[in-house]
């Protein structure tokens, strides 16, 4: 019992060390230098939106990125879930709940479509998605005349980008992607096939079935994300030319740094715990007064960290490995 | 077997979406089916004759001259941006009573797209390019003319070019002896119109311009201008360009970090260099309504329509679309018709139309415009257009024309709406 009490402390300080020494560096740092107010009052709303939009669009990318997936409509999809299910709440006055259920409808179908298009074609998902996102590109530009969405000065629709609301979503979807990612069949297969497709599939998991579920989860969180973002700026305009990729371009950070502490807690929750870091260091080089330019540097530098961190840090835990076998094997001689 | 098919058909609906927007204005709801006739819009026709000095009858416009339909490549940054929607729907007007058509561009994001956007424009049988936008320069305005077709605009390279007869010239913000270009201008009434509103404290949204893009650069330094120029005046507004500025677009968790952080602040005034409705809803949810005047780079359309009504836009610098950019149309239909000499300046250069940015500062202006455009009138209708073409009005000279674009100004607008 007290074994598994101090696992479990290890599990949440691990998992909240780098957002926690995230936090206080910035905080300490801003102070020091003159720009308090990091990470308080109307700064830790803008955190908590960074945190909820990025970690949404990251858990999407996750949900196929993980089984080798790329998809690249994860920004188109976002984009047409939101000025579809926009202006339809709007034009039916269906109120914030109405926007949420219908444009995560929304997303799910067009994620529907796309895990469909995938399954059926057979092509490498970067292909089937560069084309999808092109389509649902040309859709949400056609449709209302290229004007997108606007909602902005309805106040009753744009709840889910403060308090409380939007840690009522974000709290809402981690507790059900824990429980779909860890304790489903669909979440056990899920992994079986992300770490051994031909063994899974040969002990009888269909692994259509479970890329069609995923993408589809992916799609109900990208509507949620699309609520999330008309929630804080009220219009959402059509992308073309692919440039809708923009949009998941902040994803990265955080499932890199969920990457490297999922081992302490669940993915969902680990990437989520990366979007809240990604929000503290922009939060804070913004306070800090970095130019944008500057900015985009750090975060790439950042992200490369993370990156060589996570593709080498088995090298670490072999290098543990080969000192407890040498000291077993040291200790074996001096008992001979 | 199956993959392959499957493969082909994935590719032939990539390349039709990548098409999207692009395409003839024929395909649009505002176009006439062949034959069919409407009558001109003669509203504003004793408007039309004064710029041009000639009196011209009326002319029932039933889209069948030019005898050989003319097609258009009409150049993009951003096929969702606002103002070239207006623009767009200005031209596929005119392709009611004209016989004429335009090909769109996709948004054009670098030279080589725009290169292409050429070359496709001289395989579907262009005869001009109108350049509502240009990445390549030079370069593009040269490989239009090794095409064989017209380009109008860019007033960046007129001179380098304003021997070419194949070069029509463009628009212009700048008076002549003076050195400041649109962009700076547009800038500088931002500034000063906050400053003179009695704005104490303003931040300022410059876009591109810490990415080196010029527009946003000449936009800021003009902005920059306008401020001092109202502290001159006597005008308490306060700005550090190294404090209150926020780089960048909406969209980013660097701008949405730095507005939040703006916002935490005691400003009072905000300028955006772009299109300012992605302020609208921040500021809302800061409790901050109705507190920031806001002055934006933007148009007369519904994006900020309610926005002017409840006064959380007090300044808004406009180009009207069938005045800056519709003069364009003129030129390129007296060049296509065999006037090409009606766009040359007596000195025999290309012709550059000096036009006015209108800087809407009241509620009633702004409804003034909204409702007139609303309505279906345009400040220069098709039936107007017709005192500066050659074919309908055979004195007409380039001076005429010019004259009768750079008339309007905010006040001559509003005078003729009333």
């Amino acid at each position: 019992m007290q074994g598994k009490l101090k696992k479990i402390g290890k599990n949440i300080i691990m998992s909240l060390m780098i957002p926690v020494i995230v936090y206080l560096l910035f905080f300490i740092v801003c102070n020091a230098s003159g720009h308090p107010g990091f990470g308080v009052g109307a700064d830790l709303q803008t955190i908590l939106y960074t945190s909820v939009y990025s970690g949404l669009i990251a858990l999407a990318m996750t949900m196929n990125l993980t089984s080798g997936r790329f998809d690249f409509s994860i920004g188109a999809t976002l984009v047409l879930a939101i000025i579809l299910g926009g202006n339809i709440a709007k034009d039916f006055h269906m109120g914030a709940l109405g926007l949420l259920a219908l444009t995560m409808v929304i997303g799910g179908i067009i994620g529907l479509v796309s895990g469909l298009v995938y399954v059926m074609l057979g092509l490498p998902p970067m292909v089937v998605s560069l084309g999808l996102a092109m389509i649902y590109e040309a859709i949400g530009f056609i449709y209302n005349r290229a004007k997108g969405v606007k909602l902005i000065g309805k106040n009753d629709m744009l709840v889910y980008s403060k308090m409380p609301w939007a840690l009522v979503v974000i709290v809402v979807v981690l507790v059900v992607m824990v429980i779909v990612w860890d304790y489903t069949k669909f979440g056990y297969n899920r992994k079986s096939l992300a770490s051994g497709q031909k063994i899974s599939t040969d002990v009888g998991i269909n692994e259509k079935s479970n890329a069609v579920i995923c993408y589809v989860i992916a799609g109900l969180l990208l509507g949620i994300a699309g609520c999330v973002y008309i929630s804080k700026y009220g219009t959402v305009t059509p992308e073309t030319g692919l440039s809708s990729s923009s949009y998941f371009m902040t994803a990265f950070l955080p499932m890199f740094i969920g990457g490297a502490i999922e081992k302490y807690s669940s993915r969902p929750v680990a990437v989520f715990i990366g979007a809240m870091t990604q929000a503290f260091i922009t939060s804070g080089f913004s306070r800090l007064g970095f130019s944008s330019s500057l900015m985009t540097v750090l975060n790439g530098v950042i992200v490369m960290i993370f990156l060589i961190y996570t593709s080498n840090s088995y090298l670490l835990v072999e290098q543990k490995m080969f000192r407890e076998k040498l000291e077993k094997a040291r200790a074996a001689k001096e008992v001979k | 077997m199956k993959k392959k098919i499957a493969a082909i058909l994935m590719c032939g609906v990539m390349a039709a979406s990548l098409l999207t927007g692009c395409g003839s204005s024929d395909s649009g709801s505002q176009n006439t089916s062949a034959g069919e006739t409407k009558a001109a819009d003669t509203q504003a026709e004793g408007q039309g004759t004064e710029g041009t000095g000639e009196e011209v009858s009326a002319v029932t416009l039933d889209g069948s001259w030019p005898a050989q339909k003319v097609t258009i490549g009409v150049e993009a940054f951003d096929t969702t941006d606002e103002q070239f929607l207006a623009l767009q729907e200005y031209l596929d007007y005119l392709t009611e009573y004209y016989n004429i058509e335009f090909m769109y561009s996709e948004s054009i994001a670098n030279a080589e797209g725009e290169m292409d956007f050429i070359d496709s424009c001289a395989s579907a049988g262009c005869k001009a390019i109108l350049a509502y936008y240009n990445v390549a320069g030079a370069e593009a305005i040269q490989r239009t003319i090794d095409q064989g077709m017209y380009y109008w605009g860019t007033e960046q390279y007129a001179a380098d070019f304003e021997d070419n007869e194949m070069y029509l010239g463009c628009y212009t913000f700048t008076e002549e002896g003076k050195a400041e270009n649109g962009d700076y201008l547009g800038g500088y009434e931002l500034g000063y119109s906050l400053g003179k509103q009695g704005v104490q404290h303003v931040f300022y949204c410059n876009g591109g311009a810490s990415f080196g893009i010029q527009m946003f650069i000449d936009r800021q330094a003009g902005f920059e201008a306008g401020v001092a120029a109202a502290q001159a005046e006597g005008a308490e507004i306060q700005y550090d360009a190294s404090k209150d500025v926020i780089e960048g677009w909406p969209g980013t968790d660097d701008f949405t970090a730095a507005v939040g952080a703006k916002l935490a602040e005691d400003y009072d005034g905000a300028a955006v260099s772009f299109n300012a409705a992605t302020l609208f809803q921040p500021i809302a949810d800061a409790g901050k309504n109705g507190q920031i005047k806001i002055a934006a780079i933007g148009g007369v359309n519904d994006t900020y329509y309610d926005a002017v009504q409840n006064g959380e836009i007090s300044t808004i610098v406009y180009d009207c679309e069938e005045v800056v950019f519709g003069n364009a149309v003129a030129q390129i239909l007296n060049a296509v018709t065999g006037h090409v000499d009606k766009t040359r300046t007596a000195d025999n250069k290309c012709g550059k139309i000096l036009t006015y940015r209108w800087t809407i500062t009241d509620t009633d202006t702004f409804n003034q415009i909204y409702d007139y455009h609303d309505g279906g009138n345009y400040f220069v209708s098709a039936q107007d257009l017709t005192n500066c073409l050659a074919e309908f009005n055979p004195d007409v000279t380039f001076e005429d024309v010019a004259a009768y674009y750079t008339a309007f100004d905010l006040d001559t607008a509003i005078a003729g709406i009333q």
